[in-house]
């Protein structure tokens, strides 16, 4: 490995504004926002630094740098946001980060069917305000969507808050183009749907920058609704609230952002007792009223009633630094763990995981909602205060007593954060052996000589 | 103020709600620049890694961060404390009194030196007194109240928008420089072209449609209006001149260069004049008209 040749080469190719090797310039890229590196930073620790940046400005330098990159044996790990909470985009200490923030252009592809060509980097809210000034939005909101940008989302298979409505960004993706380590830029055209073989782009769409760089998406954009209206119920218990939820899920009449939260959340966020569900329905008015009206018979109750409830967690649905700091103060630490699970035995999965989170040690809280439906089951999305003190103990204690919950439930080990370094050791369990040594081939057939984070499958460094 | 520890801490903990608002961060894409970055590598600095001081310099204090921020924390304001330039030592702004008769006392506040043609223009109405704009907005921003001399003073004429908002806060009536300069029929200085309007990135947002219309039944509606940070400021200009001019040209990248940029801000004026833009606050228009 040369890493001084490659950023020569680098600097000849970029120019040396856009390789960064200064303590100050790298600082920032020693960790995404994986909260255990997050808190180790907070009590004074300092997380490894890559050994430099660099910046392409346009897809060929991608596919130069990671050219140059296997001449060097030099190991790249592709950065977005750094949003990610599990330490996908974390490099090690002798890894280049490729920082794709440079690929930042906006653009109708085609403007008739409501496709955008975006570069990698693209902030979410920027594309979002950008289509909004012309009627139009992707209506993707993760939570993360002030941080995130477009590479690192469809490479972490993100979700947003009105999924129910308008899906993952695996439904947005129409088309893709990716710098592969073996074979250079892939062009994967825009398409409203194909049958063509594997479906390439759906091949990085949750690749994590393993198998490739993402430089540029297709994406699918709505029009921006006519009406939009909140609603809110309160049920005696989750069990009653997800079994509603189902219901209302299979009649296909589901707000388009819905979330269902247990008995331990909903005092805390709504200072109610019971169980607390919020939407908002989305589309043509009547449509919506209709939709409403049809929930309202299921849930027993008027969900006009309860906008209020909805409109409380609106107003502060990016905002996490609030209670993050309000925990911080009294010394505690937050984690947010997702799966998901068939509705056969989401509470079952449900009820046993909270019975095991509960015994653990310096474990004060653990609450639940859902916010992601689908026909064959739901997302369930853990929150769980911990003290900071012996953080490394507590933390794994609380991934490996849920992931364990998980295997036994046959649930998904992830819904929608993806893998990255903490979820890595619990693969088999969701793919099984086979599965695992497909996902390592595939890698070494796109990335022969890893160059992409290729600790990942046990790799070279 | 709130000890810089814990004001750095917060953006530690955060993943960055506010950094697209960022205009360093957003126009130079270093990711050191962004506020939640910034704030980490500010906390190494003040533990020890005096390496990282060139990133403190990074930041041009447009509060951008603070008003996107749900907790209106102020980074910027405990990174210009770690760069030393808490402004203790100036809290006391300079009043000099320019001509004297038993007219109402104006102070006029201006980042510029006392000027002829304004003194000319105003000192047959009033009793003119002059100070630094910088000192009271520096002073204004870090939290502490400037102390100012105001015996004898009824009226406040300031142009800068950084002076603007403490001023207003205080007791005296401010003369709004507009109703001097629809006088003097400042709208023909501007000539045919129209004008670009620059909003500087500190004004508050519940000013920001009045100042906006007041300016445009004065000038005439702008051409087009240019809202954030030209990085005039924060010594950003002086320790990164080249990345002062990228963000300028960034915020300003869709004007027409050939039109004069009306500004609100004196530092953004200087940055503009080095790009070649015929820019003006409004006490230079002042002068001109009654130049003319
Ligand atoms: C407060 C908060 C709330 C969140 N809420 C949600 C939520 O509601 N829904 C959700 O889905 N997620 C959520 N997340 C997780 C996170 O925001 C997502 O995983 C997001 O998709 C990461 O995007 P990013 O741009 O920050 O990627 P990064 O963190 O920079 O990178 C993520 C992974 O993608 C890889 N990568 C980045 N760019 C590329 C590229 N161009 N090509 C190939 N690989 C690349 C990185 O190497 C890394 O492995 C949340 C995170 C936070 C901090
Ligand atoms: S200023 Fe506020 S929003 Fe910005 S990084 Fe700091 S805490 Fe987060
Ligand atoms: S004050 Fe302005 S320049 Fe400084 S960090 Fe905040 S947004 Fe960036």
């Amino acid at each position: 490995m040369s890493l001084d040749k490659f950023f020569e080469e680098a600097t000849g190719l970029l120019g040396s504004r856009w390789v960064l090797l200064s303590d100050w310039q790298r600082y920032p890229y020693s960790r995404d926002y994986w909260p255990i590196l997050v808190y180790k930073e907070l009590s004074g620790g300092r997380a490894s630094l890559p050994s430099g940046v660099v910046l392409p400005g346009s897809e060929g330098e991608v596919v130069e740098l990671l050219e140059l990159a296997g001449r060097h044996g030099v190991q790249i790990v592709a950065y977005g946001g750094g949003s990610g909470v599990l330490g996908g985009a974390v490099p090690d200490k002798n890894w280049v980060v490729m920082d794709l923030s440079r690929l930042d252009w906006i653009d109708w592809y085609d403007e008739e069917s409501g496709i955008v060509d975006v570069g990698a980097g693209v902030y979410l809210k920027t594309l979002e305000e950008w289509l909004n000034k012309q009627g139009k939005t992707l209506r993707h909101f993760p939570q993360s969507f002030p941080e995130a940008v477009i590479g690192g989302l469809i490479s972490t298979r993100s979700i947003g808050q009105y999924s129910t409505g308008y899906g993952g960004i695996e439904d947005l993706v129409r088309g893709l183009n990716v710098a592969v380590p073996s074979v250079g830029l892939v062009r994967i055209k825009p398409s409203p749907r194909r049958s063509v073989l594997l479906p390439l782009e759906q091949m990085f769409i949750g690749g994590e920058g393993l198998y490739g760089v993402i430089t540029r998406a297709y994406l699918s954009a709505y029009d921006l609704p006519e009406c939009s209206e909140k609603v809110g119920w309160i049920s005696a218990s989750f069990k009653n609230s997800l079994g509603n939820a189902r219901s209302i899920v299979r009649r296909r009449i589901p707000p388009d952002l819905f979330r269902v939260y247990d008995e331990k959340e909903s005092p805390l966020h709504f200072g109610v007792d019971g169980s607390v569900s919020i939407g908002v329905v989305e589309g043509e008015c009547n449509v919506v009223e209709a939709k409403i009206e049809g929930i309202g018979k299921i849930v027993n109750a008027d969900p006009w009633e309860g906008a209020e409830l909805a409109d409380k967690w609106l107003s502060k649905r990016f905002n996490v630094i609030s209670d993050l700091w309000k925990l911080y103060e009294l010394g505690m630490g937050f984690e947010t763990i997702e799966i998901s699970v068939p509705w056969g035995s989401a509470y079952d999965l449900y009820d046993s995981s909270m019975k095991s989170l509960g015994k653990l040690d310096r474990v004060f809280f653990t609450g639940v909602h859902a916010s992601h439906f689908y026909q064959s089951g739901v997302a369930l999305y853990y929150t769980i205060a911990y003290s900071l003190e012996n953080i490394g103990d507590t933390y794994n204690s609380i991934w490996d007593t849920l992931m364990g919950e998980v295997s036994k439930h046959s649930a998904s080990i992830s819904h929608h954060h993806g893998v990255g370094r903490m979820r890595a050791k619990y693969l088999e369990a969701e793919y099984g052996p086979s599965g695992t040594e497909l996902l390592s081939k595939l890698k070494n057939c796109l990335d022969p000589t890893s160059i992409l984070r290729d600790k990942f499958f046990g790799g070279k460094s | 103020m709130t000890e810089p520890r814990n004001v750095l801490n917060m953006c530690v903990l955060c993943p960055g709600i506010c950094v697209t608002e960022c205009p360093v961060y957003m126009a130079t894409h270093i990711r050191a620049s962004a506020p939640n970055n910034l704030a980490r590598i500010a906390l190494k600095f003040m533990e020890g890694s005096k390496d990282m001081e060139d990133a403190l310099w990074l930041c041009t204090g447009c509060r951008s961060c603070e008003y996107a921020c749900p907790m209106g924390n102020k980074v910027w304001e405990a990174v210009r404390v770690l760069r030393g330039q808490e402004y203790i030592s100036s809290t006391e702004a300079r009043v000099e009194r320019l001509t004297n008769n038993s007219k109402p006392g104006l102070l006029v506040v201006s980042p510029s030196k006392p000027n002829v043609n304004i003194v000319k223009t105003l000192g047959g109405d009033y009793s003119l007194y002059w100070v630094d704009s910088g000192v009271i907005s520096e002073t204004y921003w870090s939290g502490r109240n400037p102390i100012l001399n105001l015996n004898g003073i009824e009226f406040i004429l300031a142009d800068d928008m950084d002076a603007l908002t403490p001023l207003s806060l205080s007791e005296k009536r401010l003369v709004s420089p507009l109703k001097i300069l629809k006088s003097l029929g400042a709208k023909r200085l501007l000539g045919d072209n129209g004008y670009t309007l620059h909003i500087p990135c500190k004004t508050p947002r519940e000013y920001r449609d009045d100042i906006i219309g007041g300016i445009s039944q004065v000038l005439g509606s702008p051409e087009s209006i240019v809202e954030g940070c030209v990085a005039g400021g924060g010594g950003l200009p002086v320790k990164h001149p080249d990345l002062a001019r990228e963000i300028a040209m960034y915020t300003m990248r869709n004007t027409n260069p050939g039109r004069p940029v009306v500004t609100l801000c004196s530092n953004a004026k200087m940055l503009l004049r080095k790009l070649g833009y015929q820019s003006l606050t409004l006490l230079d228009l002042i002068e001109e008209a009654a130049q003319r």
